[in-house]
């Protein structure tokens, strides 16, 4: 029976695969019947491609282990939840997914209301990708595929991978990704139409929110979970692959603001474009980091030079060729650009510049090593120290712009103007600089981040006053008016900017550390707390065993202030074993507790971090989420009202 | 001239996939997982080291004037079982100095009675340093060394059957053993 | 099977979850103890993928560190204990690659490209002659 069912959805995976061929071929016959109405193509590929992703979770669910996937990666006794998210915890049913999504996407662009021919030439690129991504997993990454020898039980998933929040990062962030492949499709349907102008700036906005939405939270789940698993207290180590979703993510927060600039002035019609179709690429192209073995990371998969090589191609393909067409289709944006200098365009586009020049630093950064090998067969290593040492003048410059742009206006060019808003604000961070530095001597590259955080948090305040007119408020008869959705959404995303650089700078300058071996009874200081050792206990959970450590913290004062459970878990059947660190959550800083290896006569060895301020980094980055989801509510609140009119 | 600006993205990335489908090509790049030694073609860093059986030392001036083996090794690795019948095959060639890596004295004994001993010498890095002084990562590692007691070969890794025909032989033939 | 038994030698593969200074590894001087810590920090773990010897629990990485600290102890600067470890192991264990000519594209990139960037955008901008 569960061999039927399998069956089926292997049968349904190759007829996405053909349906999705004819989505792309139907516009070279299109005659003036419009496809779209019978039968609905698009939907089908989705279903089919539903329908085949729910066998392979049954097959899991049910652990199938005639089926090779469930078996190199499950095991009878996982906890249910992981069963489940360990379809995608793996090359091909992480790729499954990823259709998916996309099969999804390309199902609801089909159904919305679109000028006719631009709708066919979108679906037709949509058709394409569907199709290229469903050979890719057909023939090189087959879910479906069956075990040589059945075995009584399959080999387990990586007990690290076994987490909650970790079963939510692939979806999410895949859902980044595709939605930057429909902006892209997007791009190469208005540059084969022809016609790149306000409108279309105005449907293609949406997906770029969501795209971003969804990155922004994909990365914050991967880094908070690096953050509280892997035991180091660290949320960021410029790994190959780390960089690979954060280069995408770079170039649609450029995308996302060139875009206002197309749909409110009508420039930057080439630069939108071309940022579209990069943005893809370069979330392609960490596919091919993460799956083809060519870099060495923590993240990769199983590598294998075959699937590197197909990925090669699709990337090639969606790649050079709309690249080639940008460039031919060049007629199109032929128009010399005005732009004035202290308006809001030329904030947006230096700060479009300064994303766009971080993300190729990064690029470079993280395939140099393998352009020096293949060059001369040299080795070195470009890790943290050149990130962070490159980039920290750009990312300190943003927060600069980011404080300027929302409060200039469109096309009016005022240095006047601009003197008259920005004096107080400037003059209030020059002090709160110069106080940094001078009493409280703190490290310059700190005083300097902060500065500029709260250079921003004062604009933004300084905006939301200005907007609802509390400034005026005493004059005249101005009444307090609320903020604009959209007004919101900005502040909002531009507070969370600000809130997140704070946390991630105090934490790198002002994080401590204490590493001491323990006995039952004995204490460790930090900082102006203790904290008391009181012993281990064991424990069984559903697959591991597990040694619980007892800590109490204590204040100055010897008051209690909580206890924290570190733990170290051992999982038999995959012989591995994780520690799982025990977090004291406060605004003001976590404390951070990880427990060692040791025994009840020697000690058990406990490193302890205080890492002040560093809930900000995760709060920042879902305050900007949030930010990003107003914007779609505005955006589509202003869609309604242009409808009914 | 401004058409140009409008290829510059195609090309960047015509490159960027060239260099990505070569190394993807080549058997050497990046999935290798090695990493090079620089003491190629440098003199052995250390001349002298402690015998594991007498308390005597090895003096590897000694065995300068024809070339010789280096190799490291250790009872609780895998892969130096696999390689022991080669070297023993080597042994016959050319002299070979083991230095046994972080490990007990017993269990180094008990290792080379079962797998047999192609040692001239044997020497022991209880604390790993020795194999950090030579730029050693990992056990095996085999070093050859020429007649004026230079490094011209470093393998990580065991010498299987393959490597044995393929890389140790003719650099041996090269140097006339 | 592929490459299984290069891989398998390296045994002092990190399991990505346990620990790395131990308590005994820490100088009692806590300014030397610094020296050392940052140094580590510096320094990769070449049986690990892309940490550095401070936050690895292989064996490797002890031993690297317990190197450091030796040779701190015994006097030598910063700069003669990173010139040591790239005189064995190269460039590779450095994770802030250094300035030389192999690197000088790497890091002029930055100023490279913002060069270049301005120079279209120079090209794609038409400023106003006067200002409202």
């Amino acid at each position: 029976m569960n061999n039927f069912i399998v069956e089926l959805g292997h049968i349904a995976l190759v007829s996405a695969l053909v349906l999705s061929v004819y989505q792309f071929v139907i516009v070279f016959f299109k005659n003036e019947k419009n496809y779209i109405i019978i039968p609905n193509i698009p939907v089908l590929v989705f279903s089919t491609t539903l329908f085949s992703f729910l066998t392979l979770i049954y097959a899991f669910l049910v652990s199938d282990f005639s089926v090779d996937l469930v078996s190199k990666f499950s095991h009878s006794s996982k906890p249910l939840i992981y069963k489940i998210s360990g379809t995608w915890a793996n090359h091909e049913g992480s790729l499954l997914l990823w259709i998916l999504i996309l099969t999804f996407f390309s199902a609801i662009c089909s159904s919305l209301k679109l000028p006719e021919r631009f709708h066919s030439l979108l679906s037709s690129v949509q058709g394409l990708l569907n199709s290229l991504f469903l050979s890719l997993c057909i023939f090189t990454s087959n879910p479906f595929y069956r075990s040589t020898l059945i075995p009584n039980d399959g080999l387990g998933l990586n007990p690290i991978l076994q987490d909650l929040l970790l079963a939510f990062h692939p979806p999410v962030l895949y859902i980044g990704y595709v939605g930057l492949s429909v902006s892209f499709s997007y791009a190469i349907a208005a540059l084969i139409n022809g016609e790149i102008d306000k409108k279309w700036a105005a449907l293609i906005r949406p997906w770029i929110i969501l795209s971003w939405v969804a990155l922004t939270l994909g990365i914050t789940l991967g880094s908070y979970w690096a953050y509280y698993e892997l035991g180091w207290g660290g949320w960021w180590f410029w790994d190959p692959v780390e960089n690979a979703a954060l280069m995408p993510w770079l170039l649609a927060t450029a995308l996302l603001h060139s875009v206002i600039v197309l749909e409110m002035r009508n420039e930057l019609k080439a630069w939108t474009i071309l940022l579209c179709i990069l943005g893809f690429s370069f979330s392609l192209l960490g596919t091919f980091i993460v799956r083809s073995g060519v870099i060495t990371s923590v993240h990769s998969f199983a590598s294998d030079p075959e699937r590197g090589l197909v990925i090669l191609t699709i990337l090639f393909l969606s790649t050079a060729i709309p690249l080639c067409i940008f460039a031919l289709k060049a007629n199109l944006f032929h128009k010399k650009t005005e732009i004035n200098f202290f308006t809001k365009e030329m904030s947006l586009i230096i700060n479009n510049f300064i994303l766009v020049v971080s993300s190729f630093i990064i690029l470079i950064g993280t395939m140099y090593p393998l352009f020096l090998e293949i060059l001369n067969g040299s080795q070195i290593t470009v890790g943290a120290p050149f990130f962070v040492a490159s980039l920290s003048p750009f990312m300190i410059s943003t927060l600069f712009f980011m404080g300027i742009g929302p409060l200039i206006y469109w096309k009016k060019n005022s240095l006047v103007h601009f003197i008259k808003i920005f004096r107080y604000p400037l003059l209030f961070t020059l002090l709160i600089f110069l106080f940094f530095i001078t009493f409280l001597n703190l490290p310059l590259m700190f005083v300097v981040s902060f500065s500029l955080s709260f250079w921003l948090i004062i604009n933004i305040i300084y905006l939301i006053l200005d907007n609802t007119n509390i400034l005026t408020f005493f004059k005249k008869d101005s009444k307090i008016k609320s903020l604009s959705k959209y007004h919101l959404a900005v502040c909002v995303a531009h507070i969370g900017v600000s809130v997140f650089a704070i946390g991630a700078v105090s934490e790198n300058y002002f994080n401590e550390e204490v590493i001491e071996s323990v006995k039952p009874g004995e204490k460790i200081s930090i900082g102006k707390n203790y904290l008391i050792f009181d012993g281990i206990t064991q424990k069984m959970g559903p697959n591991y065993i597990s040694e619980i450590g007892k800590l109490t913290l204590l204040n100055i004062d010897g008051e209690i202030i909580t206890q924290m459970f570190p733990e170290k878990r051992l999982f038999p059947i995959e012989r591995q074993s994780t520690t799982e660190v025990a977090i004291h959550r406060k605004i003001s800083g976590d404390l951070y507790a990880v427990l060692g290896d040791g025994d009840s006569s020697k000690g058990y060895t406990l490193r302890i971090y205080y890492k002040p301020l560093v809930s900000l980094i995760w709060m920042g980055a879902l305050l900007m989420a949030v930010g990003g989801v107003f914007s779609l509510i505005a955006n589509y609140k202003k869609r309604q009202i242009h409808q009914n009119i | 001239m401004k058409k140009f600006i409008f290829f510059t993205p195609l090309i960047i990335i015509f490159l960027i996939l060239s260099m990505l489908l070569f190394a993807l090509l080549s058997q050497n790049i990046g999935n290798k997982k090695t990493i090079n030694s620089v003491l190629l073609n440098k003199p052995i860093p250390t001349k002298t080291l402690l015998s594991l059986n007498l308390n005597k030392l090895i003096d590897l001036e000694m065995y300068s004037g024809s070339p010789f083996l280096v190799n490291f090794f250790s009872s609780w690795c895998e892969p130096c079982k696999l390689e022991a019948s080669n070297l023993e095959k080597l042994s016959e060639k050319i002299p070979i100095i083991g230095i046994s890596y972080k490990d007990q004295k017993e269990d180094t004994y008990l290792f080379l009675d079962k797998y047999g001993n192609p040692y001239d010498e044997i020497s022991y890095d209880s604390d790993g340093n020795i194999a950090i002084n030579w730029g050693v990562y990992g056990v095996p590692e085999t070093f050859i060394i020429n007649k004026n007691g230079i490094i011209i070969l470093r393998h990580p890794g065991p010498i299987t059957t393959n490597v044995l025909k393929n890389e140790i032989i003719p650099i041996l033939d090269e140097i006339n053993l | 099977m592929r490459n299984i038994l290069l891989i398998s030698f390296v045994l002092l593969l990190n399991p990505l979850n346990v620990f790395s200074i131990e308590p005994d590894e820490i100088l009692s001087d806590s300014k030397l103890e610094n020296r050392a810590r940052n140094l580590s920090k510096g320094i990769r773990c070449l049986v690990c993928q892309n940490q550095s010897i401070d936050d690895s629990d292989s064996e490797l990485a002890k031993d690297l560190r317990k190197i450091i600290r030796i040779k701190i102890v015994e006097g030598k600067k910063d700069k003669e204990i990173n010139d040591f470890l790239v005189e064995k192991y190269g460039n590779f264990i450095l994770m802030k690659p250094p300035f030389y000519s192999e690197t000088f594209l790497l890091w002029s990139s930055p100023f490279i490209i913002v060069f270049i960037g301005f120079i279209i955008i120079f090209f794609s901008l038409k400023k106003t002659r006067s200002e409202n």
